[in-house]
C-alpha cells in the first residue's frame, strides 16, 4: 500500500481527525435529546461553531458544514503533493458541480443572478469555477462557454457541445456528472500502484453503486434507451464491468437488473424495491468499508478519501438532523431520511 | 520624506439620492481611498443600493462584450462628468442589452460559419480517402434496404464508448479517419432501432455528414462542388465582417459614451465599500491626505452645495493599521521605490526606506563592481535604452556611474589594472584590508537597521518591543557588547568583565522579556525562549559576516579580469582580442546581474527584514478612469 515516508504526515494529520466520526448514538442524541445533550454532541463532532450559530438560515447551516469539510480537506491535503494533492482536490470539487448545475439551471428558467449567487456553496480556496462570470453569462449557452474556458476546460467543452446538440440541462447535467466522475477514476488511475490498491476498495464501490444508480434512473425512471443510458454511465473495471453494465442496460425492469447482479452486489440489493433502496443497500457496503480502510490500514492516501467520505456522509445526516429537528418532524422519519434506519 | 504623509480620516454625510454625485466628485478629485465600513455599523447598518450594483456589473459585462465584438477601446472618462443616476444606468443597461444581443448574433453566425468550415474541412478530408475510387460514391450511402449505413464526424474522446453503445443496437463502427478532435465513422446496422440509435448518436455529437447530391457522383466531380461550397462560405464571411463593420459604424460612437458613462457610474460602485446608508441619509468614510483636504473640500462643495457635512480628523493610534500610505518621490527615485514596494508597503508612520535603499544601493553596486569601463558601458546603456527600460533608466545609469567611481578608486578599466592608477587601491593588492572594510561597512548597515526598528516601534508605541526586544535597544546594546567582546578576544585574548557583561545583560534583558511574552507550558517555554534567544545571537553574526561578500564580489571581479586575461594571452593577436572583448561582456552580463541580485539580496534580508514591516495598506484613490488605482501618488 503506501509508505510511512511518505503519508507519516498525513497519518499524524488523519489521526487528529478521526475522534469526529464516533460510531455511537450520536444521530439519536442529534434528534431527540435535549438542547445540552445536543450541544455536547456537536462539539464531540467537530461543530461547537453550530452549538454558538444555533439560530443560522439552512442555508447557513449548509454552508456551515461544507466548510468545516472543506477545512478538514485542506488539513489533509495539505500534506501531500503532486497527484495525490490533485486527486483529494478533485474530490472536493464535487461541492462545484453543484454550484454550476444550479447556475445553469438559473439561466435556464431566469432566475435573477442575486438569487441564485445566495444558494452557492463556497469551497474556498479549492474553487476553481469562474463564479462571477458564470453568474453573469446571460444564457447557458454563455455559461458553458466560460466554463470551456476555465479550468475545466475539457468538461466544459462536452457540456457545451452536448447542450448545442441537444439543448436539455438534463443530458448537460448527465454530461457534468460522468465527466466528473471520469476524472475521478483518470486520477486514481495515474497514481502509483500501492495508492491505487489503497483507493480501489472505496473507490471501485463507489463507482459501482453510482453507475448502477444511473443505470436505473436513466433506464427505468428517465425511459432512456439502453445505449444511451450505457452511453452516459462511467467507464469502469471494477465490479460492474462495462461489459456487465452493457448486459444490465438491455434488461426492462428494476428487478431484472437487481436479479442479474454479480455477487455479492446481488445479496446486498435483493429486496430492493426501489433506486433509492439500492441505493442505501450499497452505500451500506461502501461506509463499512470505507471505515475498514480508515480504522485498519495505516499510512495511506485511500485513508484520507475515506475520511472525506464518511464525513461528507456524516455532514449529511447531521443537516437532515437539525434540519428536521427545528421543523420538528417525527424521530423515525429523519432516521429514515438520514439512511440509519437498519 | 522619509516617512508616508500624514493622513486624515474624512467622513462626509450626504443625502442618499446624492450618492452617485458625491462618488463622482471624490473620483475626480483622485486624493481619496474609501475606509471598509463593518457591515453591522451601528447607527446606519444598511449597504448602498444593490440594485445599483447589479445594473453596472451587467452593464459592464454586456459593454465589455460588445467592445471585444465591435473591436472598440474604451475611451478615458470625461473631464467634469455628470453623475449617472439608477434610471440612467437602467436605461444604460438596457440598451446595452440590445446591442449585446445585436452582436450576439453575428457571433453565432460567426460560430456557425466556423462548424460549416470544419465540416467542409472534414468533407475534403473524407474526399481524399474515396479519392482513389473510380466508383459512384452514391453507392456507398443510406437508402438501402436491410441496411441502416450511416457516415459522419464523432470528437475523438467519444469513439470508445460510442462504439460499445451502439453495439447494443446492434451496429458496428469503423473508423474511416482521424484528424486532430474529431474522427470520421461509418455506422452500419440491420436497421429497426434508428431512434434509440439516434438519441446516443446526438449525445456523442455525431455529426452526420450532409453529402450533396455531387456527392453521389464520382469523387473529382464532388471536389468541384466542395470548393463551390467554400467560396461560399468565404462569400458569408465577408457579409459577417461587413455586419460587423456597419454595427460599429451604427453602435460606435454610442458605445464608447456609454463606456464614459459606465466610468462615472464605477466611481459609485468603488465607493460602496465605504458608503453606509439609513432612510434618506448616507455616509461615506476613506482617507486623504491632510494637504489635499482643502481641495476636496472645494470639489464636494462644488458640487454638492450645502448638501453635504464634511468632518475629518487625524488618525486614532488604534486606527494606525488601516491607514493607507501615500510616498511621494522624484521621479528617479522611482525604481527604487518599485524595488522597495516589491518587498512591501510602509505602515503609517513607518520610516520609507526608499531614500536609504537608493543610496545604500548604489554604493554597495559600486564597490562590487568597480570598473571603469563596465560602468560606463551600464550607464550608457541606460542612457540608451531608456525608452525600453521606462521608468527603470535612472536606475541603471546611477548603477553604472557607481561602478565608474568605484572603477577610478580602484584603477580598473575593463579589467585592466595597470591603464590607469587607482586613486586607492586594486582590490586584490590587499584582500584582509577589503575585507576588514567589508565587515565595518555591515556592523554600520546593521546599526543603522536596528536603529530604525526601534525607531519604528516607538513611532508605534510598542515600547516594550521596542527597548526589549532581539531587534530593538537591548538587541542593539547585545550586538554593541558581541562587537565588543569580539575585538577584545582579537585584541587581548580574553573577554573581560565589560565585554561579558556587555554580552549576558542585554541578553537576559532579551531572554527575559520572550519569556514574559510568550505564553506557553513550562517545557515549552524553555525550549522556544532559548532557541529563540540562540537565533537571536547566531543573526547578529551571520548578518554580519554576511556582508563580507561585498568586498568578496570585488575581489571576484578582479579576480575574473585576471581569467580573461590568461586565457586571451594563449591566443594569438586576434583570438586575444576576441577573447578579451567577449571576456568582457560575460562579465559585464553575468556578474553584473549576479552583484545586483546580491546587493538586492543583501538590502532585503540583512537590511529590511529587521526594520521594515512591509505590511502598510496601500493608497488606492477612486479614480475616474476605472476601479481605484493603486499607489497612486495625488
Amino acid at each position: 500500500m503506501g509508505s510511512a515516508r511518505d503519508y507519516a504526515y498525513l497519518q499524524g494529520r488523519l489521526g487528529s481527525l478521526f475522534a469526529f466520526l464516533p460510531s455511537g448514538e450520536w444521530l439519536d442524541a442529534l434528534i431527540e435529546q435535549g438542547e445540552e445533550q445536543q450541544a455536547r454532541v456537536l462539539t464531540q463532532l467537530g461543530l461547537a461553531t453550530l452549538v454558538v450559530e444555533r439560530t443560522i438560515a439552512d442555508v447557513d447551516l449548509e454552508q456551515a458544514l461544507i466548510s468545516r469539510l472543506v477545512d478538514e480537506a485542506l488539513r489533509l491535503i495539505r500534506p501531500l503533493s503532486g497527484k495525490a494533492r490533485g486527486l483529494l482536490t478533485h474530490w472536493m470539487r464535487r461541492f462545484e458541480l453543484i454550484n454550476l448545475k444550479l447556475i445553469l439551471r438559473g439561466k435556464q428558467t431566469g432566475i435573477p443572478v442575486q438569487q441564485v449567487r445566495e444558494q452557492l456553496v463556497d469551497i474556498g480556496p479549492l474553487a476553481a469555477l469562474p463564479l462571477e462570470d458564470l453568474l453573469q453569462a446571460d444564457d447557458v449557452a454563455e455559461a458553458l462557454r466560460h466554463l470551456a474556458r476555465s479550468p475545466y476546460g475539457e468538461v466544459g467543452v462536452r457540456a457545451e457541445r452536448v447542450f448545442a446538440e441537444k439543448r436539455e440541462l438534463f443530458d448537460v447535467e448527465a454530461s457534468l456528472d460522468r465527466d466528473y466522475f471520469v476524472g475521478l477514476t483518470q486520477r486514481v488511475n495515474g497514481l502509483p500502484q500501492g495508492d491505487r490498491q489503497s483507493l480501489r476498495p472505496v473507490v471501485g464501490r463507489l463507482i459501482d453503486q453510482i453507475n448502477l444508480v444511473w443505470l436505473l434512473r436513466y433506464r427505468f425512471a428517465a425511459g432512456l434507451s439502453p445505449p444511451y443510458t450505457y452511453f452516459l454511465l462511467i467507464p469502469s473495471a471494477y465490479r460492474l464491468s462495462s461489459q456487465r453494465l452493457m448486459e444490465l442496460a438491455r434488461l426492462e425492469s428494476l428487478e431484472q437488473v437487481v436479479a442479474a447482479l454479480p455477487p455479492p452486489l446481488d445479496q446486498q440489493a435483493t429486496g430492493s424495491r426501489t433506486v433509492r433502496e439500492v441505493e442505501a443497500a450499497l452505500e451500506v457496503e461502501t461506509e463499512a468499508v470505507a471505515y475498514h480502510v480508515l480504522r485498519r490500514t495505516v499510512f495511506n492516501l485511500g485513508q484520507a478519501l475515506a475520511y472525506l467520505h464518511l464525513r461528507e456522509k456524516q455532514m449529511l445526516r447531521i443537516h437532515v438532523a437539525l434540519k428536521g429537528r427545528r421543523l420538528r418532524l417525527d424521530p423515525q422519519l429523519l432516521r429514515d431520511a438520514a439512511g440509519m434506519t437498519s | 520624506m522619509l516617512t508616508p504623509v500624514p493622513m486624515h480620516h474624512v467622513t462626509v454625510y450626504l443625502m442618499r439620492e446624492d450618492g452617485p454625485k458625491a462618488a463622482v466628485s471624490l473620483a475626480e478629485s483622485g486624493v481619496f481611498d474609501p475606509a471598509e465600513e463593518g457591515v453591522d455599523s451601528e447607527d446606519l447598518p444598511e449597504l448602498p443600493d444593490r440594485e445599483y450594483r447589479e445594473l453596472y456589473a451587467s452593464a459592464r459585462r454586456r459593454l465589455d462584450k460588445s467592445l471585444e465584438h465591435l473591436g472598440l477601446h474604451a475611451p478615458p472618462a470625461p473631464a467634469d462628468p455628470e453623475a449617472v443616476d439608477e434610471a440612467e444606468l437602467r436605461e444604460l443597461n438596457d440598451w446595452l442589452g440590445e446591442v449585446w444581443r445585436e452582436c450576439s448574433s453575428c457571433q453565432k453566425e460567426q460560430r456557425r460559419i466556423d462548424d460549416e468550415a470544419r465540416q467542409l474541412q472534414q468533407l475534403e478530408e473524407l474526399l481524399g480517402y474515396y479519392q482513389g475510387l473510380d466508383i459512384d460514391l452514391g453507392l456507398l450511402q443510406g437508402g438501402l434496404r436491410f441496411l441502416d449505413v450511416r457516415i459522419g464526424t464523432v470528437p475523438s474522446d467519444e469513439l470508445r464508448r460510442l462504439r460499445m453503445a451502439v453495439a447494443l443496437n446492434g451496429y458496428t463502427l469503423t473508423e474511416l479517419t482521424r484528424s486532430e478532435r474529431t474522427v470520421t465513422v461509418a455506422l452500419a446496422g440491420m436497421g429497426g432501432t434508428e431512434s434509440e440509435l439516434d438519441s446516443v448518436l446526438q449525445a456523442a455529437s455525431f455529426r452526420k455528414l450532409q453529402l450533396p447530391p455531387e456527392f453521389q457522383a464520382h469523387p473529382e466531380e464532388v471536389r468541384v462542388e466542395l470548393d463551390r461550397r467554400r467560396e461560399q462560405l468565404q462569400a458569408r464571411r465577408q457579409e459577417l465582417q461587413a455586419r460587423v463593420d456597419a454595427g460599429r459604424k451604427r453602435h460606435g460612437e454610442d458605445v464608447r459614451a456609454a463606456a464614459q458613462r459606465l466610468a462615472v457610474a464605477e466611481s459609485f460602485v468603488s465607493l460602496s465599500e465605504g458608503l453606509r446608508c439609513r432612510g434618506s441619509l448616507s455616509r461615506a468614510t476613506g482617507w486623504v491626505p491632510s494637504d489635499r483636504l482643502d481641495s476636496l473640500r472645494d470639489r464636494l462643495q462644488r458640487r454638492l452645495g450645502g448638501r453635504h457635512v464634511l468632518q475629518a480628523r487625524v488618525p486614532e493610534p488604534a486606527e494606525r493599521g488601516q491607514v493607507p500610505s501615500v510616498m511621494r518621490y522624484p521621479r528617479w527615485l522611482q525604481p527604487f521605490a518599485t524595488l522597495v514596494r516589491n518587498y512591501g508597503v510602509p505602515r503609517y508612520g513607518e520610516f520609507d526606506p526608499t531614500w536609504l535603499f537608493a543610496i545604500t544601493f548604489v554604493l554597495m553596486f559600486g564597490m562590487m563592481f568597480g570598473d571603469i569601463g563596465h560602468g560606463l558601458v551600464i550607464a550608457a546603456g541606460g542612457v540608451a535604452l531608456r525608452r525600453r527600460l521606462r521608468g527603470f533608466a535612472p536606475f541603471v545609469v546611477a548603477a553604472g556611474l557607481s561602478s565608474t567611481v568605484f572603477g577610478v578608486v580602484y584603477g580598473s578599466l575593463f579589467g585592466y589594472e595597470e591603464v590607469i592608477h587607482p586613486l586607492w587601491m586594486s582590490p586584490l593588492s590587499n584582500p584582509t584590508l577589503m575585507l576588514e572594510l567589508a565587515l565595518y561597512w555591515g556592523v554600520a548597515f546593521i546599526l543603522l537597521a536596528t536603529a530604525l526598528t526601534i525607531r519604528n516601534r516607538v513611532a508605534e508605541g510598542r515600547w516594550g518591543e521596542a527597548l526589549l526586544d532581539g531587534t530593538g535597544l537591548a538587541g542593539l546594546l547585545l550586538y554593541v557588547g558581541l562587537l565588543y567582546a569580539a575585538y577584545r578576544w582579537v585584541e587581548a585574548g580574553d573577554l573581560g568583565t565589560w565585554a561579558t557583561t556587555g554580552v549576558v545583560l542585554p541578553l537576559a534583558a532579551v531572554l527575559g522579556y520572550k519569556w514574559a511574552t510568550f505564553q506557553a507550558p513550562l517545557g515549552e517555554r524553555l525550549l522556544v525562549v532559548g532557541i529563540e534567544g540562540f537565533e537571536t545571537l547566531m543573526s547578529y553574526v551571520t548578518n554580519t559576516l554576511s556582508f563580507l561578500r561585498v568586498a568578496a564580489f570585488s575581489l571576484n571581479h578582479v579576480a575574473l579580469a585576471v581569467a580573461v586575461f590568461t586565457l586571451a594571452g594563449m591566443m594569438d593577436a586576434v583570438g586575444h582580442w576576441i577573447t578579451v572583448v567577449l571576456g568582457n561582456v560575460f562579465i559585464l552580463v553575468l556578474e553584473g546581474a549576479i552583484v545586483a541580485i546580491q546587493v538586492l539580496r543583501l538590502e532585503y534580508y540583512e537590511g529590511f527584514s529587521r526594520f521594515f514591516s512591509g505590511d502598510g495598506r496601500e493608497f488606492r484613490p477612486l479614480s475616474l478612469a476605472g476601479s481605484p488605482v493603486a499607489g497612486r501618488t495625488p
